[in-house]
């Protein structure tokens, strides 16, 4: 008697869990299943090695229409400019001369080039802000044209890798802080011509050597650990191009052949970096 | 009432069943809402470091005791497979061209062809590299242009060496596919291993023995440029016609001891005035014949 009463508790707690389980489950895969098919298509799943994504920037609201169907017919042009090279000083860091004097050829060259400049848009960082001025004084644009843009101040955008020397420490804190402030940066400025633009769009961005190197690894779609592999001479133009279809192009990498070869430069000054250690 | 509390438990040990099941789930793990992944760094882009099998622990016989002797004997093997100065490799795309005529023997640089390539070369001098090898793709286009490049730079035009492995052709099916550009895929078995050949001639750490930092120059062909850049970095290969690269340009490629790539320009073409920038067959004379 007792032993029976034992089973016929153990079967009904079995039952019961077995019930709430299934339940549970079955929720689970309708609740699921409902909300892939609302965003699926834009979505940001893991980039296989190599595979293009597609959609990779439908997801901005000036895009709703593209989602749909239709396709611009114009590109957008981004050119990125390195800042020149600089130093610290007691009062803040500034361009050095040489850094002033790259700039000035960066902007002859830009000028050389005959593009007609959409917007110009630089770090707020004091050398950004004065390789930008330099610039746009060679390209006779109006300096209030310019916009400071919060989200391109220098930073450790991802891990590199291979590694560098700093502690895993240091890094991992800075990545914690700068990643996905330069990731909205990307954000912000790429994407495929929306269907309203009807000419081909030039977008320059004066920035730094990180968050360019970044930005071009996303926008190819390439790892983008790899950003310490490159390297950007000071004042150096990067090129990339975003066609309708939303393919990418590099057109150029650090061109900085338009400065002798005496005034190429890609970090600090040594004297003045012992000074500050 | 027995009956009633199991079945309570029952409820309970369900709903704790289907919590352990759902922390497993992989969908629900927590993500980096920036990133693509879970993890900082995706695997498939880390860094082989024995990319050229040429890694002091690939080449030295292992340890195979812990003896004092076994161990001086491989450290001091190791350090003699060490490589000690860096390998620069430098990229040169030929000029501007004509495809004009069916063979290869027709298809002669433009006189804007020509005007590049001068101020290629004299970009190159300025440099002032003592360079330690030249090595040109068999095409004309490409013979043409090292031929006025070494006008200019101080090399002797008799040690210039001719590869055939890296003549232009299709290295690997681009990805995204494109529209207009739709080579067989026999084109591709034929060339793809061929400019791997190429890849694998050219990009190698230093040996052990260099002495001196060294300057290798390569006059080629836009793919397969961008392939070895896309190798040599690492990058997915498919992605290599995600860049484009200017007539005449300059790529600068650094093969650190420790086997690090890391790529100084690409594309570089500002010594030449804006007015001469091309980077494709002039479109009103194509195929001209």
């Amino acid at each position: 008697m007792r032993y029976s009463a034992l089973w016929r508790s153990v079967g009904a707690m079995s039952c019961g869990s077995l019930v709430t389980y299934l339940t549970l489950r079955l929720f689970d895969g309708q609740q699921s299943s409902l909300l892939s098919s609302g965003d699926g298509k834009g979505e940001l799943g893991p980039v296989d090695s190599g595979t293009w994504l597609h959609h990779w920037d439908l997801q901005k609201p000036q895009l709703q229409k593209v989602s749909n169907g239709e396709e611009s017919s114009a590109l957008r042009h981004i050119i990125l400019v390195r800042h020149g090279e600089y130093t610290k000083t007691p009062n803040g860091s500034h361009l050095t001369e040489l850094g002033r004097r790259q700039a000035e050829r960066t902007g002859r060259r830009l000028r050389e080039m005959d593009l007609s400049w959409d917007h110009v848009v630089a770090s707020t960082m004091t050398r950004a802000e004065e390789t930008a001025m330099i610039i746009l004084k060679q390209l006779n644009l109006d300096p209030l044209k310019m916009k400071r843009c919060t989200l391109l101040p220098e930073g450790t955008p991802y891990p590199g890798d291979p590694p560098s020397k700093k502690s895993p420490r240091s890094l991992e804190l800075a990545y914690q802080r700068d990643g996905p402030r330069i990731e909205a940066a990307f954000r912000r400025y790429f994407f495929r011509a929306s269907p309203e633009q009807e000419h081909d769009s030039y977008l320059l961005i004066v920035g730094h050597s990180n968050v360019i190197r970044y930005l071009i690894l996303r926008a190819l779609q390439l790892p983008p650990a790899a950003w310490t592999r490159l390297n950007l001479n000071h004042g150096s133009i990067t090129w990339l191009t975003v066609w309708p279809s939303g393919y990418v192009t590099l057109r150029c990498l650090g061109d900085s052949g338009f400065m002798p070869i005496s005034e190429l430069t890609h970090r600090r000054p040594s004297p003045a970096k012992s000074d500050n250690n | 009432m027995r009956k009633f509390t199991s079945f309570v438990c029952g409820t309970g040990a369900g709903l704790a069943a289907y919590y352990l099941q759902r922390l497993r789930d992989p969908q629900t793990a927590v993500q980096n809402s920036w990133t693509n992944s879970d993890k900082p760094v995706d695997p498939w882009a880390l860094w082989d470091s024995n990319w050229d099998c040429r890694e002091p622990r690939a080449l030295v016989r292992p340890l195979r005791n812990s003896q004092p002797e076994e161990e001086n004997r491989y450290n001091a093997e190791l350090e003699k497979a060490k490589a000690k100065k860096p390998r620069h490799i430098i990229l040169v795309r030929h000029g501007e061209y004509l495809d004009a005529g069916d063979s290869d023997a027709t298809h002669h640089l433009t006189e804007r062809g020509r005007k590049q390539a001068e101020f290629t070369g004299k970009r190159l001098l300025e440099l002032g590299i003592k360079w330690d090898k030249v090595v040109a793709s068999t095409m004309v286009r490409a013979q043409e242009t090292s031929d006025i490049i070494l006008k200019q730079i101080d090399y002797d035009k008799e040690k210039v060496v001719n590869c055939a492995f890296l003549r232009e052709g299709a290295p690997i099916p681009p990805q995204p596919p494109v529209g207009h550009w739709k080579p067989e895929a026999s084109q591709f078995l034929r060339d793809g291993t061929r400019i791997e050949a190429a890849f694998r001639r050219y990009f190698h750490r230093a040996y052990p023995d260099q002495e001196k930092e060294n300057y290798t120059l390569i006059v080629g062909h836009g793919n397969v440029i961008r392939y070895f850049v896309c190798r040599a970095l690492q990058f997915p290969a498919e992605g290599w016609l995600r860049i484009s690269i200017n007539h005449a340009s300059i790529t600068w490629l650094t093969i650190s001891p420790s086997g690090n790539v890391s790529i100084k320009y690409l594309g570089d073409s500002g010594f030449m005035p804006a007015s001469l920038l091309t980077n494709r067959i002039p479109r009103d004379a194509k195929n001209v014949v």
